[in-house]
């Protein structure tokens, strides 16, 4: 096992330097010269040369690449283009926001989805399946943004219960969150109603079932723990996709999350703050992928015995 | 049942799609009037918020929802409306421009003296000016940021024209200028120029430009959230009446009206024009409104095949429809503009020949010009939705007169990038500039032109239309160095028929500053140009 995560992190290296050419390579090809964006119109050609010279944007694409891979094994993620601010400590002022929303917003999905796609799955075809499916389908079909504003409209404006926007406290992240955890719910929920339905008719629970054991058990402690692969691994998808960041619900919500900085970095031609910001976030998307990987690993012992090999 | 329950279900959804649209008194079916500004505009264009009485109790902290970034605290730095606003706050420059006549007034300087031939300043500073960490602003800060401006691209123009700064003593100091300049010290007022510590600056580049001798320090930056702002006690004429000012990035308009609303902020800058009757609805809040002078224009690439006929260039002013890019892209909140430098700058020419909407005189233009109908194609550049919306009137008109026009449309960042490079690879664009730097500045950055070393002429930054015009840029010498002030203003007059003749860009429109505020908020001065002046905002408890 401690090998397949050694071996499993160590696979981070190409897939980082990877990462860092493909993000080079399109800020290469985006239009928009970040010198021109950050010198202001009245720049003169010497200013101009200075600025490129001091910014690093000289020399060809993979000379580029290059001086940053170097820099970044010192752990340098370098200064942005705009702030002036070291790129490290950006990302470190959004990350804690960034987790604090996904945590959340997958606490919201998976409350939501597990209990509903376990009682359309024991119900199926019945009016508690039609309403969780049709549930499930109007989560995933709502835009986050429009689902926000209503939220706000209902919670902010005419209750007062949550603030309208900002991350100050727990009562700010709870409108965020429920907007993000709403949207991932649909897709869990579905997941968990299939993967039950697969798992309720196998025949091992048939046995259960015949030897006496109560129905709860059977589909609490039999059923859902053989059901959990499918959903695992959405989760994990969901919650990677969550850590990149969630732009809309950010900017609705005036969320300071890395989404918005890194869609901010984009539209400034920010190449620093948006490279730093990625590989980050790559980073946090391999290690939770490695988290899911370990978790199968506990939830089927099976799939244990495969990493051991 | 089933069947019921999924009918029912159906409807309630419906429902809910209809209810969730609101009244229908809040989408205007015809383009909405500007409201009644409840601050007092002043002749210069500033809207000025009631003035802070000393009988009342104010709040210990006003909250100001802004809709960008503070994304840098150098003042020579950037340029941006929002990061200006902050160096009102913390810093101060030599002079200031009175809000209510738009002229030069004292600031750091109590008084200056200009030489007869208009190149040599001596100005005194003020005595007991000291930073918010308490130690003295001397003439040797201001010589160091003069210095410091020369090297930055943001700065660096306004002080093209200083030859020297010499340091006389501690409150005592001479700039010379290579030319005489009658906008000189309308430049100095600029955020750009705010004066930094020296010494600050010296021992820590990164962070010293933030400390200013401004009424408030800066006491947190979180980039993407927030900036705070704590008064400086030992301001020299006396605190502000708020110890605390926060600015939060509400990048989404219905947002920040929802936070004025529910009253976690206490100013919205820029609400959505679709938001604003909710505004006047709300007995708690108020709404300021004042032309603003960002001006929309279309520049055309003057050495571009086509757009180097002068010909081809008036038949597309002719086809520009600005009363129905007013209405249809700004909901009607916007002022058709005819000149080339804004409204409220000196020497604007009143009676400017206009070229109206009129495609018969755009025909006439386009059979003078060596081209047919049908033979020619430009692409206009355009970025954001309402410029698009105005793009698509231009391109149906200038269809009705046999010219093609192709919209091309990118990000703000895209376009900016397009318009500043040195290949000026465009034909046409629509963009906005903001210059209040004196009416010198916006003629000479927009349209004019610089000698380089082999004599040929290089554009100066902000010339989109890329305009080379050795005639244009003498009218401009001749004007900036004329001392009668009605002589001066006849000649800014003639430099404006005169661009009307070459026709370089098309001015379009300028739109209105919208605020939303809670009612009572004085102190304030809401500015033109978007760059707000909060130093002595309060809001009574």
């Amino acid at each position: 096992m401690h090998r397949y995560i050694l071996k499993r992190l160590l696979m981070l290296i190409p897939v980082l330097l990877g990462v860092a050419f493909i993000i080079f390579a399109i800020m290469d090809v985006a239009e928009g010269d970040p010198v021109y964006q950050i010198a202001g119109p009245d720049a003169t050609e010497e200013q101009l040369e200075a600025l490129r010279e001091e910014m690093g944007l000289n020399g060809s694409l993979v000379e580029r690449y290059f001086r940053y891979i170097f820099k970044l094994i010192r752990g340098d993620l370098g200064t942005s283009y705009v702030s002036k601010m070291d790129v490290m400590q950006l990302y470190l002022q959004r990350l804690p926001n960034t987790l604090k929303l996904a945590s959340l917003a997958m606490v919201v999905a998976v409350l939501v989805s597990v209990p509903l796609g376990i009682v359309a799955a024991v119900n199926q075809n019945s009016l508690k399946d039609t309403i969780s499916m049709i549930l499930a389908l109007l989560g995933l079909s709502m835009p986050n943004f429009w689902l926000g504003l209503l939220l706000m409209l209902l919670f902010s404006l005419k209750l007062g219960w949550f603030p309208s926007g900002g991350a100050e406290g727990f009562r700010s992240v709870v409108l965020p969150a429920v907007t993000v955890g709403v949207g991932l719910a649909a897709l869990l929920t579905r997941t968990t109603r299939s993967s039950m339905l697969d798992v309720l008719r196998q025949d091992y629970l048939r046995t259960a079932r015949a030897k006496g054991v109560p129905e709860k058990r059977v589909v609490f402690y039999h059923a859902l723990r053989n059901a959990l692969i499918p959903i695992i691994t959405i989760f994990g998808v969901q919650f990677s996709n969550v850590l990149g960041g969630s732009v809309l619900a950010e900017t609705v919500f005036a969320w300071p999350g890395v989404g918005r900085l890194v869609v901010d970095a984009i539209d400034q031609r920010d190449i620093p703050t948006v490279t730093g910001a990625l590989i980050m976030t790559t980073m946090l998307v391999t290690l939770v992928n490695l988290l899911v990987d370990i978790v199968y690993a506990y939830v089927d012992p099976r799939i244990k015995a495969q990493y051991t090999k | 049942m089933k069947k019921l329950a999924i009918v029912l279900f159906v409807l309630v959804v419906c429902a809910s799609f209809i209810f969730a649209g609101g009244s229908s008194e809040q989408t205007p079916s015809k383009p909405a009037a500007p409201a009644e500004t409840t601050g007092t505009a002043t002749a210069s264009g500033n809207v000025k918020s009631d003035a802070v009485s000393a009988g009342v109790k104010y709040k210990d902290t006003v909250v100001i929802g802004i809709a960008n970034d503070v994304n840098n605290l150098d003042p020579q730095g950037s340029n941006t409306d929002a990061n200006m606003m902050v160096f009102y706050l913390t810093h101060e420059r030599l002079v200031n421009i009175d809000p209510d006549t738009n002229k030069v007034i004292p600031a750091l300087a109590e008084s200056w003296k200009v030489s007869e031939d208009g190149c040599v300043y001596d100005f005194t500073l003020c005595s007991g000016v000291t930073f918010t960490n308490g130690k003295p602003l001397t003439a040797n800060d201001v010589k160091y940021t003069y210095d410091k401006a020369k090297t930055s691209s943001f700065a660096s123009q306004k002080v093209a024209d200083v030859v020297s700064v010499e340091v006389i003593d501690d409150t005592h100091l001479r700039v010379t200028l290579a030319k005489a300049n009658q906008d000189w010290l309308t430049l100095m007022a600029h955020g750009g120029m705010s004066i930094m510590s020296k010494e600050a600056c010296e021992a820590d580049p990164k962070n010293g430009p933030r400390l200013g001798s401004g009424k408030f320090s800066l006491e947190e930056w979180v980039p993407g959230s927030h900036c705070s702002f704590v008064r400086y006690d030992g301001y020299r004429t006396g605190a502000a009446p708020t110890r605390k000012i926060i600015m939060k990035l509400y990048k989404e308009a219905s947002t920040r009206l929802i936070a004025l609303q529910t009253g976690e902020i206490d100013v919205c800058i820029d609400p959505s024009t679709t938001d604003l009757s909710r505004i006047k609805a709300d007995s708690k809040l108020e709404l300021l409104q004042t032309p603003n002078v960002v001006m929309l224009y279309m520049p055309m690439q003057m050495e571009k095949k086509g757009l180097d006929n002068v010909h081809v260039r008036k038949a597309l002013a002719y086809c520009m429809d600005k009363e129905s890019i007013v209405y249809a892209a700004y909901d009607g909140l916007a002022s058709v503009h005819n000149n080339y430098i804004n409204r409220g700058q000196f020497g604007l020419n009143k009676n400017i020949h206009v070229y109206e909407f009129n495609l018969e005189k755009a025909k006439q233009e386009l059979a003078l010009s060596p081209y047919k109908p049908g033979q020619l194609t430009f692409h206009i550049m355009v970025d954001k939705e309402f410029k698009k919306t105005a793009g698509l009137i231009f391109q149906d008109a200038c269809k009705k007169i046999g010219i093609n026009i192709i919209l091309e449309e990118m990000e703000t960042a895209a376009l900016k990038g397009k318009l500043n490079d040195a290949a000026l690879d465009y034909e046409l664009a629509l963009y906005q500039f903001t210059d209040d730097l004196g009416t010198d500045y916006t003629l000479r950055n927009q349209h004019g032109s610089t000698v380089q070393a082999d004599g040929k002429l290089k554009k100066n930054g902000s010339n989109r239309c890329n305009m080379k015009d050795p005639k244009y840029n003498a009218m401009l010498d001749a004007a900036l160095v004329e001392t009668n002030t009605a002589k001066r203003e006849q000649m800014y007059n003639e430099i404006e028929n005169y661009l009307d003749e070459v026709c370089p860009i098309v001015p379009i429109c300028t739109s209105y500053i919208n605020i939303g505020v809670k009612k009572g908020l004085a102190g304030a001065i809401w500015k033109p140009d978007a760059k707000h002046d909060f130093r002595n905002i309060a809001l009574p408890e």
